[in-house]
C-alpha cells in the first residue's frame, strides 16, 4: 500500500517534470535495456535509478518492498539457467545419484537475463516514484490510450486496496474457524472466499455508479487536464536519451 | 456537551419553506419485498432532521427515494414543491446529496482533491472555481491539507468527511446521510455531529440523517421521525418522542440512557422529577434541583 509516490519527496528535479515525457524516456530506455546484449548498460540504468531513488529520498523498506519480488525472480533465472542450460561445465556434484553441474554460459546468460530484470524494473521503479498515479494516467490519456482502459486503471488502483482488506476480513474469519485446517478444506474456504469477493465487488460498484451519478457522472471521468509543455523538461530528457544512447550503441 | 445541547435548542429553524415532502403510499423492491410504506413527512429549510430506527426499518430506502434513486412509489417526493421524478438527475442533485453509509462505495477516486473536484468539474466550473471549491469544502469539514492524501490512507471517519466535502463542493443545499456516525468511536460520533451542527448552522444546510444511536440524537436534532416496519410510528422533537421507554421497546429502540435512568428513578423509586431529561446537562440540573 506504501508502495506509491505520496510517501516519496516532491522537491527532486524528477518529480517536476512533464508525466508525458517521463512516460516517453521511461518507454524508450526500456526498449534500450530489454535490447541490449550484455550487462553493462541494464547495470548502468540500474545504478542510475538507484541514484534517483537515494535523491528523492525512498524510505528503504519500499524500496525493498518494490524490489523484492524481481529480485526473487531474478535470482531463480540464474539459478535456473547456470545449472540447467549451456555446454561448458564449471562443476559438477552428485547428490544421491544425480548429478548437478553448473555451466559458465548458462550462468552469463541468467546474469544477462537477471540484469535487464532489474534494470528494467528500476526504469518503471522511479517512474512510479516520481509521478503520482493520477498524472501517470492523465500522460496516458495524452498518449491516447484507450479512455476505458485508464479509467478502468484508476478504478483497479483505487478499489484493489478496498477489495483486499475485504478478502483479509473474509480470510481472517475462516481461518479463526478452521477453514483452512488441512489443503481440502482451504480450497473450499478459498472458493468461498473469491465468491463473496465478486459479490462485494458488484455490491461496491452498484452503490459507486450511484454516488458518481449523483455527482453528475455522464459517463466521462473528467479528471485529466493536460499543461503545455515546458522547454526546459523536453531539454533534459533529450539530453538522458542521447546520453544513455550512446552508452548503449558502444 | 451542554453547549451542544444548548445549541441544538438555539438552532432551531425559522424559516418554514418546505423543501423536502414525501407522501408515499407504498414502495417495494422488484423481488417483492415491500420496503416502506404510508410515509409522509416534509422537512423544512434549515432544518436538521433525524430518522431513527432499528435495523431493516427502512431507513436507508426511504432516504434513496427522498434522494430520487428508487423512483418506481406509489405517492410522490416534491423538491422544492416539483415532484422529483419530473426532475432530471442534474436538477435533483444540484441540491440533494446523499452521503453512503460506507465511504468507500462513495470515494471513487485515487486523491481526496481529485474525488472533491469531481461534482465540481462536472457541472463545468472554472479551473480557479473548482479550486476554491474544493479547498472550502476541505476547510468545512476540518480536513484541510489532506487534499493531496491518498484515499486508502485516511481514517473511517476522515473517509466520511471526505464523502461530504464532495458534495458541499457541488453546493448541495440539502444532506442526506445514511447512518454518518456508524463505526465511528465516541469521540468520532461527537465529531461528526458537531460538525454536521456546524454546516447546519452556519451554512444553512439542511440535513437529514438515518441513524440509530439514541443517545446522540437529542443533543443535535430538531426533529425526528421514528421509522418501523417500514413505516413512521412517531414523528416530532426529541421531547415529544422520547417520553416512555416502553413505547420505545415496540419500536426496537430505547430511551438516551440517561432518560432511562431518570425514567426508573421517577416511577420505580417515586423521586420527584418533573419531564424526563433527554441530556446529561439537563439530568443534571433535575438532580440538583431535587437534592436541595
Amino acid at each position: 500500500m506504501e508502495l506509491l509516490s505520496e510517501h516519496i519527496t516532491r522537491d527532486h528535479i524528477l518529480s517536476g517534470i512533464d508525466a508525458r515525457i517521463k512516460l516517453a524516456v521511461a518507454a524508450v530506455v526500456l526498449a534500450m535495456v530489454l535490447t541490449y546484449k550484455g550487462f553493462v548498460f541494464p547495470g548502468l540504468i540500474a545504478l542510475v535509478c538507484l541514484v534517483f531513488c537515494i535523491g528523492m529520498k525512498v524510505p528503504f523498506r519500499i524500496f525493498a518492498l518494490r524490489f523484492s519480488e524481481p529480485v526473487f525472480i531474478a535470482i531463480m533465472v540464474v539459478l535456473i539457467k547456470f545449472l540447467f542450460t549451456g555446454k561448458d561445465v564449471l562443476f559438477s556434484i552428485d547428490i544421491f545419484g544425480l548429478t548437478l553441474a553448473g555451466h559458465r554460459d548458462g550462468l552469463v546468460n541468467g546474469l544477462t537475463i537477471a540484469v535487464r530484470i532489474i534494470g528494467a524494473v528500476s526504469v518503471v521503479a522511479v517512474l512510479g516514484f516520481a509521478t503520482p498515479f493520477t498524472e501517470l494516467m492523465a500522460g496516458l490519456s495524452w498518449f491516447r490510450i484507450p479512455k476505458g482502459f485508464i479509467e478502468i486503471l484508476m478504478f483497479a488502483y483505487r478499489y484493489i486496496f478496498v477489495l483486499l482488506e475485504e478478502a483479509m476480513v473474509i480470510y481472517s474469519a475462516q481461518k479463526n474457524r478452521l477453514g483452512y485446517s488441512s489443503v481440502r478444506r482451504g480450497l473450499s474456504s478459498f472458493g468461498v472466499l473469491t465468491g463473496s469477493l465478486t459479490l462485494k465487488a458488484f455490491e461496491h460498484s452498484q452503490n459507486t455508479t450511484v454516488a458518481m451519478v449523483q455527482r453528475g457522472y455522464d459517463g466521462n471521468l473528467p479528471l485529466f487536464t493536460h499543461k503545455p509543455f515546458r522547454r526546459f523538461d523536453i531539454a533534459v530528457s533529450l539530453l538522458f536519451i542521447l546520453v544513455m544512447g550512446i552508452v548503449w550503441k558502444i | 456537551m451542554e453547549d451542544i445541547a444548548r445549541g441544538r435548542q438555539a438552532a432551531a429553524c425559522s424559516q418554514n419553506e418546505t423543501r423536502l415532502a414525501v407522501n408515499v403510499g407504498s414502495f417495494k423492491y422488484p423481488d417483492g419485498t415491500p420496503a416502506i410504506h404510508d410515509i409522509a413527512l416534509s422537512v423544512k429549510r434549515g432544518e436538521f432532521v433525524g430518522v431513527l430506527g432499528s435495523n431493516g426499518s427502512g431507513k436507508t430506502t426511504l432516504l434513496r427515494v427522498m434522494d430520487g434513486l428508487l423512483r418506481d412509489i406509489d405517492g410522490t417526493v416534491a423538491l422544492d414543491g416539483t415532484d422529483i421524478r419530473k426532475l432530471s438527475p442534474k436538477e435533483i442533485y444540484r441540491k440533494v446529496g446523499l452521503v453512503f453509509q460506507n465511504p468507500d462505495d462513495q470515494l471513487f477516486a485515487p486523491t481526496v482533491s481529485e474525488d472533491v473536484s469531481f461534482g465540481p468539474i462536472n457541472m463545468g466550473f472554472p479551473e480557479v472555481e473548482i479550486a476554491q471549491r474544493v479547498e472550502r469544502a476541505l476547510k468545512d469539514v476540518d480536513m484541510d491539507g489532506y487534499s493531496r492524501k491518498s484515499i486508502h490512507n485516511l481514517s473511517f471517519g476522515q473517509k466520511k468527511r471526505i464523502c461530504i466535502a464532495g458534495l458541499l463542493a457541488m453546493g448541495h443545499e440539502i444532506l442526506l446521510l445514511d447512518e454518518p456516525t456508524a463505526g465511528l468511536d465516541p469521540m468520532g460520533e461527537y465529531k461528526m455531529m458537531g460538525l454536521l451542527t456546524k454546516l447546519n448552522r452556519e451554512k444553512g444546510v439542511t440535513i437529514v440523517m438515518a441513524t440509530h444511536s439514541v443517545d446522540l440524537v437529542p443533543l443535535f436534532l430538531h426533529r425526528l421521525f421514528i421509522l418501523s416496519k417500514g413505516s413512521i410510528m412517531r414523528s416530532g422533537t426529541p421531547e415529544e418522542v422520547f417520553t416512555a421507554p416502553e413505547e420505545m421497546s415496540h419500536v426496537r429502540l430505547r430511551l438516551p440512557q440517561i432518560a432511562e435512568l431518570i425514567y426508573r428513578l421517577k416511577h420505580e423509586d417515586n423521586l420527584p422529577f418533573g419531564k424526563i431529561p433527554l441530556t446529561v446537562g439537563e439530568a443534571r440540573r433535575e438532580i440538583l434541583k431535587i437534592a436541595k
